[in-house]
């Protein structure tokens, strides 16, 4: 491989798996000194597993990466920081009851034999947040900062660490417009000492803003890298999206059944105003960016969220959802997107999880029949397939495609009318998935209302009748099927 | 194949683990001193246990679930003064000062998982506050000195014998199988493990995790007042300052017997041997007379080696 000495940075067919998913196949970056590069794709596509292997939080299975030209292996987030590397993560995670000075030089204070000089640390925190531009007081303290403010601190922080290159998640993902502004002059600032951006985000009027090149990449893949002249914005986004839809679906006729659940003008902390509807035997797709509020909207329906304004009808009966409790008793059944925090309980028993919520259904009075119970779950392993050793093997053991089934087959013994499933394929692999899309069909030509959320445009395409489209927490969009195309739900996602 | 052979073999040593301990201990001890291994002894080990035993027992349900309670102790001064002021020859029937106890108990205990699951505030907060108030109590209506001249039907709960079983030992096995029936065979049980699992899961099931919380400690404060009464009977006296540290002898059990402290894992069967343990272990050093100080050092490295042996194992 000859290293391009234009380049400060080189990335070199870099994969990696994790147990079932190859999350990065081959994947390459370039990145050159003084320029913003932006990393674009869907979820999914692999960005943040290259970027956590650039600082060092994941080692690569194959590859090589050329930091100034030497091939370089971090081991530790601390290893790359000393050579140079400088994260800022989507979420910040500062010490709040320490000042600004002490924020930017954790770890790294001015110090004689283990006395922090107070002096001089004010100072230098003052000097840095000067060449960048900025106005915070030193001596304030981080929990009375804003989040934009915090992020200057953290800027300030690498370049404390003297960072060549900074990689910024998502920026701008919790910040307003006129600060937005600010890190764009701050950004440029960085470009003109001289040091390289990685810049991730999903927003394309940022994107063709700031950044001088983009690289697309797609299901764990390279796809390819453009000059920002280069590239117009339909073709970035069809070149984002950019697959076919695979067969593994199965189309089926619209749903014309009566009405099963209504939700009118849902306003919560993060949606706002959210209207729409689902008969018997449809399946309507949540389409939208992750945080974009799909979650919350459906956790509120689910009693998870508060609900501050707004209706839920079901079955032209208005309803008002205390807990998922009582979202149960009504009909609804949700399969959460995250499987681990609010799908299993891992430290349980394949038989346990299954009939959690259903206990009912086996027991006389207060105590479980434990024949009754072990029949059901037999059943139910049966029913969705569910590959394990023994009902008494526990969650924590099985794969990511039978964990989830497990959460299926809990939701399914209530047999509910409603069935929300928020990512149900995430995270699993292909086998498993198109079971799970068999299973969405079965159960709609049953009869049942499903609510399906996902980041996966060929699988909101190939499973739903309707699509909403999300784009923070409103709906900007309710295409039909024949109406939708990846580039319009794209589109919609994006922006307004 | 000689693999799976010993694959098989090391999963039975994992889940025995507890078991094997103890044999190992017994059979220690009983090579050391001839006195050891002796029905009285034994007799006498089990009802030296059975007040540790049934409050490790209680919370046990409240480790599952993922709290802690400190409080045990003072409640079983508390409820042992309780009982005591209301057990002097020829005043009331025993069933009154028995259930004046258990009702301060469980009085104790929905007030500690009111604080804790409405109010929000950490277990380890909301029971270590309980803690100095329940001493305090025991202190105020005992005015500080210990209730003596009880009735001898009171002195039988705690020093009689039934059958020549001593009867703290008969109330020690009846707590222990129907603690294993709520927790193994009933919907509470279930809902307990699922809680302490893995809280947020739980509520999306659809469990009212809340009242389940509440549950346990209840529970484990109702069965630190048996204790109480059972300790007052055997001392024949409510002694407000009796109980020290109890609470962390019956924590050591739970964990030496396998459960964890963050929750979701835990039995009834491993208590009653972590219980079994620590009892063995101190009646053991004590007919080796090896002095008081000693036996609370070993007893230290015991429980840590326990649970580091158990963290290994689930690495």
């Amino acid at each position: 491989m000859d290293i391009d000495p234009l380049y400060i940075l080189q990335a070199v067919n870099i994969s990696k798996s994790f147990p079932g998913v190859k999350a990065l196949d081959s994947v390459r970056l370039d990145i050159e000194k003084g320029k913003v590069h932006a990393v674009m794709g869907e979820n999914g596509a692999g960005k943040s597993t290259l970027m956590k292997i650039l600082i060092g939080m994941y080692t690569p299975d194959s590859g090589a990466i050329y930091f100034k030209g030497t091939k370089i292996g971090f081991t530790s987030v601390d290893d790359a920081i000393k050579a140079g590397f400088s994260m800022i993560h989507q979420e910040l995670f500062p010490f709040p009851h320490l000042t600004v000075a002490e924020n930017i030089f954790m770890g790294n204070e001015p110090a004689k034999s283990g006395w922090i000089n107070r002096k001089k640390l004010n100072k230098d925190a003052g000097l840095l947040l000067a060449r960048l531009g900025v106005d915070i007081p030193v001596q304030k303290l981080m929990k009375e900062c804003s989040i934009a403010e915090m992020q200057m601190v953290e800027i300030a922080k690498a370049i404390s660490n003297n960072a060549e290159i900074i990689i910024m998640d998502e920026p701008t993902s919790a910040i307003s417009g006129r600060e937005v502004h600010t890190l764009f002059a701050i950004i440029n600032e960085l470009k003109r000492q001289g040091i390289a951006i990685i810049y991730i985000s999903h927003k394309m009027d940022e994107i063709r803003q700031i950044s001088d090149t983009i690289t697309v990449m797609r299901d764990g893949k390279y796809i390819s890298t453009f000059a920002k002249s280069d590239i117009g914005h339909e073709q970035l986004i069809s070149l984002i999206v950019g697959r076919e839809l695979s067969t593994v679906f199965y189309k089926k006729e619209p749903a014309t059944g009566e009405m099963v659940l209504s939700v009118k003008g849902l306003t919560g902390s993060r949606f706002k105003n959210i209207s729409f509807d689902v008969r018997k035997g449809e399946i309507v797709g949540i389409a939208g960016l992750m945080g974009a509020g799909r979650t919350e909207i459906v956790n509120a329906i689910y009693g998870l969220e508060k609900i501050y304004k707004g209706q839920i009808f079901i079955k032209g009966k208005r309803v008002i959802i205390r807990s998922p409790k009582h979202a149960i008793k009504l009909g609804i059944g949700l399969v959460s997107e995250d499987r681990k925090h609010y799908g299993l309980v891992l430290s349980s028993s394949v038989k346990h999880n299954i009939t959690l919520s259903a206990l009912k259904k086996c027991s006389n009075g207060p105590f479980i029949n434990t024949q009754k119970e072990q029949k059901i779950v037999d059943d139910q392993i049966l029913k969705l397939a569910i590959k394990t050793p023994s009902r008494n093997q526990l969650t924590n053991f099985l794969s990511g495609g039978n964990q989830q089934k497990v959460v299926l087959a809990k939701v399914l013994l209530n047999d509910p009318d409603i069935i929300i499933l928020d990512e149900p394929t995430r995270g699993i692999d292909i086998g498993a998935k198109s079971e799970i899309y068999k299973l969405m069909f079965r159960l709609a030509g049953e009869g049942k209302a499903i609510i399906m959320i996902s980041s996966e445009l060929p699988e909101i395409l190939g499973m739903s009748d309707r699509i909403l489209v999300i784009h923070e927490g409103a709906v900007t969009a309710e295409l039909n099927r024949a109406d939708a195309s990846q580039e319009l739900i794209m589109k919609y996602a994006m922006s307004k | 194949m000689p693999s799976g052979y010993s694959k098989a073999y090391k999963k039975y040593l994992v889940k025995y683990q507890i078991f094997i301990a103890f044999a190992i201990i017994c059979i220690l001890l009983s090579v050391l001193t001839p006195n050891f291994f002796s029905v009285q002894n034994m007799v006498i080990v089990l009802r030296q246990i059975s007040i540790n035993g049934i409050l490790a027992v209680g919370v046990t349900f409240v480790i599952i679930a993922g709290g802690i309670d400190l409080s045990l102790g003072s409640v079983i001064a508390l409820t042992g003064v309780v009982a005591a002021l209301f057990s002097h020859p020829g005043d009331y029937p025993l069933i009154v000062p028995v259930s004046l106890a258990i009702l301060m108990g469980i009085l104790i205990g929905t007030v500690n998982g009111l604080t804790i699951t409405k109010g929000k505030v950490a277990p380890f907060i909301v029971t270590l506050g309980m803690m100095t108030i329940a001493r305090g109590l025991a202190l105020v209506i005992s005015n500080g000195r210990p209730v003596s001249n009880l009735s001898k039907s009171f002195n039988f709960i705690g020093g009689g014998n039934f059958m020549d079983i001593p009867v703290p030992i008969i109330i020690f096995a009846v707590v222990v199988i129907l603690a294993s029936i709520i927790l193994n065979y009933t919907k509470t049980g279930r809902y307990i493990y699922a809680v302490g699992g893995n809280e947020n899961a739980a509520r999306a099931s659809g469990i009212n995790v809340n009242s389940v919380k509440l549950f346990t400690y209840v529970v484990c404060s109702g069965l630190a007042a048996l204790a109480g009464i059972i300790l007052a009977s055997r001392i024949t006296t409510g002694q407000p300052n009796a109980g020290v540290a109890y609470e962390l002898d019956a924590i050591a059990a739970v964990v030496i017997g396998g459960a964890s402290l963050s929750g979701g894992i835990g039995s009834i069967i491993g208590t009653v041997f972590g219980a079994l343990i620590i009892g063995v272990i101190n009646n053991g050093l004590d007919l080796l007379n090896i002095t008081s100080y000693y036996q609370q050092i070993i007893k230290g490295v015991i429980i840590v080696g326990a649970v580091l042996i158990d963290r290994k194992k689930s690495k």
